[in-house]
């Protein structure tokens, strides 16, 4: 029976690739090199983004990487001596775990930082900072902030920490999750949610550029600070992203890439006027 | 390995959507499945073509894309539902698309001797459908019938894409505020496989019945 002839073997084989896996790091993704030799030796940095936060970061109408996240990228690449800059469409649910699997070697997406994920992943200093508003459809009048969310239908992106703000600040909210937050406004605008927790960039963007019918309401919720995530460990490429981050903000490319995309925000001034210990 | 990374209510509350979606679509599915198939063999030829049309749209676009559609496309030509009901009318039709497959494979198994046996004691087609061919064509599709039911319940979980809350989102929610991955996939990945496990085991003693009277 030639199946028993050739089923042995490969099962051996099999076998060995498994206990190889199991025993040693080979096949885990974990590698202990600093991320700096590794995409230096690959050329190419794989950057994670949503490709769907406009105008943080989104693809246009030729499919693009385009966004205040994608200049930074690009700047980022150019600045630590990386060839080519790859990105990776992903969401925040993901983005946390990709690191840790070694999916991308960054997050450049707007990403807060925080003390549960800095457990996880490191963070560079700071390149932005993000004011989360609560937006409604357009004349609505039941709600006027906060204070008028409870036991309504919030409209948040999964695994973001205006999700964690909803489930764990609103009273009896019915919490909505979307993929990202365009689709959350975008359902909100239709009247299947009553408000969205988002960026306010984010909704004004929207709302001017795509038409949606949605305003901010209230004064802004939070003010969360952004910083690009990579794996722990890597103490050489910290060094270099900080670096060209700090770069940027001196030589002014910083203010350049968020007066274009950010409504003409000099975010800059705005990163100089954290508290120092939010500052980096 | 801590797998309480999911907290037991919302991981019951996730598992009930689950089966709510489940057995709502299979059941309506199974409904709609049976019209078509009627539809399929049926001697009209509009119907027959509708019908084939509907089978070949709903099995050859993936169900991801249809319960988009429903949810985010569907509003734009001023039709919206709310997240549930889109996922069971996505479901229903995506199953029905399958199921009346399986129950004609089940039909054209009977062997066409039978449909003249019946028409030769003087039963019209409708008395032969029902009373000859069906019995023995629903017997010769159950095993694929279950799978169905089986692959639905898993489908269920793109659901999660439109806001419903059910048990891969629950997972997925856990996950990515704990970020404790493994623990939160593999309790689902276990709830899902205990509640399919349960549908297996009630399919073969089903089988086994529906297979006694013939032994």
């Amino acid at each position: 029976m030639t199946g028993g002839i050739l089923r042995r073997p490969v099962a051996g084989v099999l076998t060995s690739v498994v206990l190889a896996c199991l025993t040693s790091t080979a096949c885990s993704g974990a590698r202990s090199e600093d991320t700096l030799e590794r995409v230096r030796a690959a050329g190419s940095l794989r950057v994670a983004l949503t490709q769907a936060n406009p105008p943080w970061n989104f693809l246009d109408s030729g499919n693009r990487p385009m966004g205040y996240d994608v200049d930074i990228a690009r700047e980022v690449a150019r600045r630590t001596d990386i060839g080519r800059v790859e990105f990776i469409g992903s969401d925040f649910a993901s983005f946390v775990g990709g690191i840790r699997a070694d999916r991308f070697d960054i997050v450049i997406s707007g990403q807060t930082v925080t003390a549960a994920r800095s457990e996880q992943v490191d963070f560079s200093r700071p390149y932005g900072v993000n004011p989360v508003a609560v937006f409604v459809r357009t004349g609505e009048t039941a709600i006027g902030g906060l204070a008028d969310l409870a036991g309504k239908r919030i409209a948040v992106s999964e695994g973001t920490v205006q999700a964690d703000f909803a489930r764990t600040r609103i009273p009896g909210a019915d919490v909505r999750t979307y993929r990202n937050a365009t689709l959350g406004l975008t359902d909100l605008s239709r009247g299947r949610a009553d408000a969205a927790l988002v960026s306010r960039f984010q909704g004004v963007y929207l709302a001017a550029r795509n038409g949606l019918t949605v305003t901010p309401v209230g004064p802004v919720l939070r003010r969360y600070v952004l910083a690009m995530s990579f794996r722990k460990g890597s103490p050489a490429f910290k060094r270099a992203v900080d670096g060209a981050v700090g770069d940027m903000i001196g030589d002014g490319t910083l203010s350049a890439i968020s007066r274009r995309w950010l409504g003409g925000v000099d975010m800059a001034a705005e990163l100089r006027g954290l508290p120092a210990d939010q500052a980096g | 390995m801590d797998l309480l990374t999911l907290s037991l209510p919302s991981l019951l509350g996730g598992l009930a959507v689950t089966v709510l979606l489940g057995v709502v679509s299979f059941a309506l599915g199974s409904v709609l499945g049976g019209l078509v198939t009627l539809a399929r063999i049926s001697r009209h030829r509009a119907l027959r073509v509708a019908a084939a049309a509907y089978v070949s749209v709903f099995r050859g676009t993936p169900l991801l894309i249809q319960i988009m559609l429903v949810y985010f496309g569907l509003p734009q030509l001023g039709i919206q539902l709310p997240p549930i009901p889109s996922a069971i009318l996505t479901l229903t039709l995506y199953a029905g698309a399958y199921l009346s497959e399986n129950l004609r494979g089940g039909i054209l198994s009977v062997d066409r001797g039978q449909w003249e046996a019946a028409g030769s004691m003087g039963m019209t087609y409708g008395r032969a459908l029902r009373r000859v061919v069906l019995p023995q064509a629903v017997r010769v599709a159950t095993p694929a019938i279950g799978g169905r039911f089986v692959s639905l319940m898993k489908d269920t979980s793109l659901a999660s894409v439109i806001t419903v809350v059910e048990l891969t989102r629950v997972a997925e929610s856990a996950g990515s505020s704990s970020f404790r991955y493994v623990e939160a996939f593999v309790m689902a990945g276990i709830v899902y496989w205990l509640v399919n496990t349960t549908l297996s085991v009630g399919q073969e003693v089903l089988e086994r019945r529906m297979g006694r009277a013939y032994t």
